[in-house]
């Protein structure tokens, strides 16, 4: 199974939340097929937490200027998935497909995962003392299918496919959308944004100048957890170099007591 | 006033020795449930505390035995935490109405006596020489304000790790990257500490911390004059 990306053009979106309502439906039959709910109940109790595609809507400006900008908040399965690092109990997986999963019957509720992530993306429950995010549809890609919110939309806002084929489509895309307002685009996330992160596996199209209307940030991070795993990086030769002093020490005292001995014996004599 | 050199005087008071006894004991089992934790490469620590529980909570997979691993781990995490801080508060109480008698504090302040207090460093470790030091010499003095200091920090972020639901998702960061590194730097000084204190040229101190509380007045004078011009004033 070779990558698969997802795309959010934003220029081609007229806000119908389509996406989001497949993603929800998708979400309450996964509860059916993988739980054992019965399926009313699947659909009848949606939880908060199994809405992995949400948006958030920002106003900027006044009256007659203001302007909405609603983002779509979601996971972006990034390349160096820094909650999957984080997670103590193994219970994230990045697949073949790109997708990073949180495998719920295996999370300890730590929220780790919540800590680590520069985009505010997983969410607790505390009735489940679990965390869930978006799984990138991994059991459909993996099965011929298109993610739930792709197949849901109306103007080919999301598109998928391997990476190839989704960055032919973005170039191609952000061409016609120079030429058409004569103004840079950006396809965040296709090009790596740092080590934090890496790449991501859901990118972006956007106007340059409303990337921070989006709030998409240009370095995602949390310096706090860089600093963490920068301390664990080290530890190996922090710990080894402790090892290596007290061991070359005692040789060191060994030997300078060897001489000592020597010498008393010889003034003994 | 004379002094018979074969007097026993006391190093460590019985609050002390009793402490440091149940700290080695917090800090094996905040070390074996912290590490799965913290890092990945230890999870066949998890897996030890996992296996046994696994058999009666019905886990099939090698990654609901992780799972299970890492939940235990981090109960026995917390559990040990209570009765570390049901063991300091009195001695922290104890300790602080003491604190003039403290030893740890620098005998002189400066540039010039910082510098010393590295000479003598020098001259007790790899000279192996008595250089003219109080009860500690600096290196002591500068881990015990570190164990303070770390100590202080590792149950403020334990803490808030621990209530979570409490405190902002910038300072839980915060206080997850604290508690992780001050761990790994109290790891890397603890090597050095017992090291340093199970060596034999420390075996009058290991003696009075783990048995007796005491030394003889003589080893003070050969080995810490300037405390035995304080003991010899008083």
């Amino acid at each position: 199974m070779s990558k698969n990306i997802i795309c959010y053009d934003s220029m081609s979106c007229i806000r119908c939340y389509a996406c989001m309502t497949n993603c929800a439906i998708e979400n309450s039959t996964r509860q059916f097929r993988d739980k054992g709910y019965k399926y009313e109940a699947s659909v009848n109790e949606p939880k908060e937490s199994k809405f992995y595609l949400t948006p958030l809507t920002y106003e900027y400006g006044k009256y007659p200027e203001a302007q909405k900008i609603t983002k779509f908040h979601h996971c972006n399965h990034c390349e160096n998935a820094p909650c999957k690092q984080i997670c103590p109990a193994g219970a994230i997986e990045q697949r073949k497909s790109g997708a990073v999963v949180i495998h719920e019957n295996v999370c300890v509720g730590c929220r780790s995962c919540i800590d680590a992530c520069p985009y505010n993306v997983p969410k607790y429950s505390k009735e489940t003392n679990k965390t869930s995010k978006c799984i990138l549809c991994h059991d459909r890609i993996e099965n011929g299918l298109k993610q739930a919110c792709v197949e849901g939309c109306p103007t080919g806002a999301l598109f998928s496919g391997s990476i190839q084929e989704v960055e032919q489509e973005i170039v191609k895309r952000i061409a016609i959308y120079k030429d058409t307002y004569n103004e840079e685009f950006v396809a965040y996330g296709l090009d790596k944004i740092n080590n934090y992160v890496g790449k991501l596996g859901w990118v972006t199209i956007i106007p340059k100048k409303e990337m921070n209307l989006y709030k998409l940030p240009e370095n995602p991070r949390s310096n706090a957890i860089a600093l963490r795993n920068f301390a664990k990086a080290s530890a190996p030769f922090l710990i080894g170099g402790a090892l290596a002093a007290t061991a070359g020490h005692f040789i060191y005292w060994l030997a300078k007591r060897k001489e000592v001995v020597a010498e008393k014996e010889h003034k003994e004599e | 006033m004379t002094h018979n050199t074969n007097q026993k005087i006391e190093v460590f008071n019985q609050i002390i020795i009793w402490y440091h006894k149940h700290i080695i004991h917090f800090m094996i089992f905040f070390i074996i449930t912290g590490l799965p934790i913290l890092s990945n490469k230890f999870s066949f620590l998890a897996y030890i505390f996992g296996i046994p529980v696994s058999l009666f909570a019905g886990a099939n997979t090698s990654a609901e035995i992780l799972s299970i691993g890492i939940q235990v781990a981090r109960i026995f995490h917390r559990v040990t935490a209570l009765f570390f801080l049901l063991t300091t508060i009195p001695f922290v109480i104890v300790m602080l109405k003491d604190i003039s008698s403290w030893q740890i504090w620098p005998e002189k302040w400066g540039i010039k006596p910082f510098f010393n207090g590295f000479s003598d460093l020098y001259k007790t470790y790899i000279k192996f020489e008595h250089p003219e030091i109080g009860k500690y010499n600096m290196g002591q003095k500068l881990f015990a304000w570190f164990i303070i200091f770390s100590m202080i920090v590792m149950t403020i972020t334990g803490l808030m790790l621990t209530f979570r639901d409490s405190y902002t998702l910038e300072a839980l960061q915060w206080a997850k990257s604290l508690h992780g590194t001050f761990f790994i730097l109290i790891i890397f000084f603890l090597i050095i500490h017992m090291y340093i204190g199970t060596h034999p040229i420390n075996r009058c101190g290991l003696k009075a911390i783990f048995r007796t509380g005491e030394a003889d007045l003589e080893h003070i004078k050969e080995k810490h004059p300037k405390w035995y011009k304080k003991i010899v004033k008083s």
